[in-house]
């Protein structure tokens, strides 16, 4: 994955639709919008968990960017993507302020936001995929660098060269993030016991522990 | 290879096709159970892929989002119209002293500034027009100036190009219109030119000769009424009843699919019930779920309903409430207006016109809800509606 996936058709130079969108027009500002839609979305579902609020964001952040657009510097995709989703990401955590009533820095997912049915629940069981508030709490528990790392590596699709580009950091970095992100993810979300074994293992070889 | 590439290269597996991925996952597990635990917490944010915004919450917000970006262009444009105003006037003022003192001393003053006040009034209305937008009182200038220059336009696709123009920046004000919710005049006349300049574009364009240049313009042409069907349908919930009307002629003209009314019958059910009317219309285009509405709100209960009749019973008191602004409304938002209307009385015997009223109006409403006997008993119409 050396090479930068091209997701725009090459017909319509992205840098030409940008220009256009630059200047409001309205064709530009819907390919624009049709393409990144999915893309903000989703990272706003995975911030916030709930399907209703992720709207909000979303809804939020086209309508900043649309505010933006005359000034944005990005070029290609992949900068437009970044600038976006710093957008979407502000909008996220002015959710949160508003939601906990705190102007402070956001570390955790509200708890008001949690689900509430019991595990057992069948209620649960059914609507813990459009929920999504348990992979929300986790992610929420990760450093922002992390969290960027596998948002933008396993929920948006991008290789690990692009999001390196995305953060300003080279891929081997990004891949070191994604590895430690991943396993104190898998703490958080109560999957890490099938990894105790190989890390003790480990320990007794003299290997550093990952986290 | 160390363990964050193997890792990164088996994400890329997952991220490419899930079940290439689940068969790696499972390899790999049995090899080293701390990727396995990373890859199944990569397996908990895959799923997220799979999520989609709602079809409804992605079209709203969209055309949400270009309205507002038409009003922001049309403050842009607005803006910069504003600025050659201002130099235009202050130019013309200026005049050198020297020039004044000749001027006083030939007597021409008084005339002369009398002259270059008419010219700057005149200018400076002209330029004040040429900016102003639809539901300001001189855009009936504005639209003449735009008229006078397609006429002055050398050739039939200059004319075809400025009408094009036209119609753009009324569809961009009627856009900026429903997204500010400012109905009624402003709404009305962008509508009013945006249709007037698409019937022109269309009319100039079928003079000029077959060709290169004639196919772009129709293409363009073709590409505008792309634009603005969906416009349109955007602003039909947020506009009153006769914007409604006319906005829903504009779509029939775009070839959407629209419901017309030829006929309504009003008869009286026999017994004294909670509807005491039953209301058949008859026309064309009425869509599953079309209802009959009364200044945008459903009246009534729909009884029969298919695409060429609408059989709804409504109550006395609703009966009154027919004489004004009432229609059928498909789901979609279109709408049509409930003319004419003709009364039945029980048994289906029309009732005796009276002179001057027409045989094809209702001008007998029942707004009292009284009793009827056997026969149809004209009433007066009443002077306010009741109910609702």
């Amino acid at each position: 994955m050396n090479e930068i996936r091209l997701t725009w058709p090459p017909a319509l130079p992205f840098s030409a639709v940008l220009s256009r969108a630059r200047a409001l027009d309205r064709q530009a500002i819907s390919l624009l919008y049709k393409r990144f839609l999915p893309v903000v979305y989703r990272y706003a579902l995975a911030r916030v968990g709930d399907s209703h609020t992720a709207e909000d964001v979303t809804s939020d952040t086209f309508f900043a960017m649309l505010e933006a657009i005359g000034s944005v510097q990005a070029n290609d995709e992949l900068g437009f993507a970044a600038w976006l989703l710093g957008i979407a990401r502000n909008k996220a955590l002015m959710h949160f302020r508003r939601a906990r009533g705190q102007p402070d820095t956001i570390s955790e997912f509200p708890e008001h936001l949690e689900p509430v049915a019991e595990r057992d629940d069948p209620l649960h069981i059914l609507t813990a995929r459009e929920s999504w508030g348990e992979i929300a709490v986790a992610l929420n528990r990760l450093t922002e660098e992390q969290r960027n790392v596998v948002l933008y590596r396993c929920v948006l699709g991008y290789s690990a060269d692009e999001v390196g580009h995305l953060l300003g950091k080279q891929a081997g970095t990004i891949r070191a993030l994604q590895f430690r992100a991943l396993a104190s993810l898998a703490q958080y979300l109560g999957i890490e016991e099938r990894g105790i074994s190989a890390r003790e293992r480990r320990r007794g070889q003299g290997h550093e522990p990952r986290r | 290879m160390n363990l964050e590439d193997r890792l990164d290269t088996l994400l890329d597996l997952s991220l490419s096709s899930r079940t290439n991925a689940q068969a790696a996952l499972m390899a790999r597990a049995e090899e080293d159970a701390e990727m396995a635990v990373a890859l199944a917490a990569a397996d908990h944010l895959l799923r997220l892929r799979s999520a989609t915004p709602a079809a409804t919450f992605a079209r709203t917000l969209e055309s949400r989002l270009l309205a507002h970006a038409a009003t922001l262009a049309l403050e842009a444009e607005e803006s910069s119209e504003a600025a050659p105003f201002a130099i235009r006037v202050n130019t013309s003022l200026a005049t050198p002293k020297n020039r004044l003192h000749v001027l006083r001393k030939t007597k021409l003053l008084w005339p002369l500034i009398a002259a270059v006040l008419t010219l700057v009034v005149g200018l400076g209305t002209l330029t004040v027009a040429a900016a102003a937008g639809p539901g300001s009182p001189l855009y009936a200038l504005h639209r003449w100036e735009q008229g006078v220059r397609a006429q002055l336009a050398p050739t039939a696709a200059d004319r075809v190009s400025l009408h094009l123009e036209n119609a753009r920046a009324a569809l961009a004000a009627l856009d900026s219109a429903v997204a500010r919710r400012q109905g009624d005049a402003v709404y009305r006349d962008a509508l009013a030119t945006l249709r007037e300049e698409d019937r022109a574009a269309a009319s100039t364009l079928a003079t000029m000769p077959p060709g290169a240049e004639r196919d772009g313009l129709a293409a363009q042409l073709t590409a505008l009424h792309a634009q603005e069907l969906p416009d349109l349908f955007a602003a039909l919930p947020v506009i009153g009843w006769q914007d409604q009307l006319t906005t829903t002629q504009a779509l029939g003209d775009l070839g959407a699919a629209i419901p017309l009314v030829t006929s309504v019958t009003l008869q009286q059910l026999p017994s004294n019930g909670p509807h005491g009317w039953q209301v058949t219309i008859t026309g064309s285009g009425f869509a599953p779920a079309a209802q009959l509405v009364v200044n945008g709100s459903a009246l009534g209960q729909v009884i029969a309903s298919g695409p060429t009749q609408l059989v709804v019973e409504i109550s006395d008191t609703e009966r009154g409430l027919l004489e004004r602004n009432a229609g059928v409304r498909n789901p979609d938002g279109t709408v049509t207006a409930l003319t004419p209307l003709r009364e039945l009385g029980q048994g289906g015997v029309p009732p005796q016109v009276t002179p001057g009223q027409g045989g094809s109006h209702s001008g007998n409403g029942n707004g009292n809800g009284g009793t009827h006997g056997g026969g149809h008993e004209p009433t007066p119409s009443p002077s306010t509606p009741s109910g609702r």
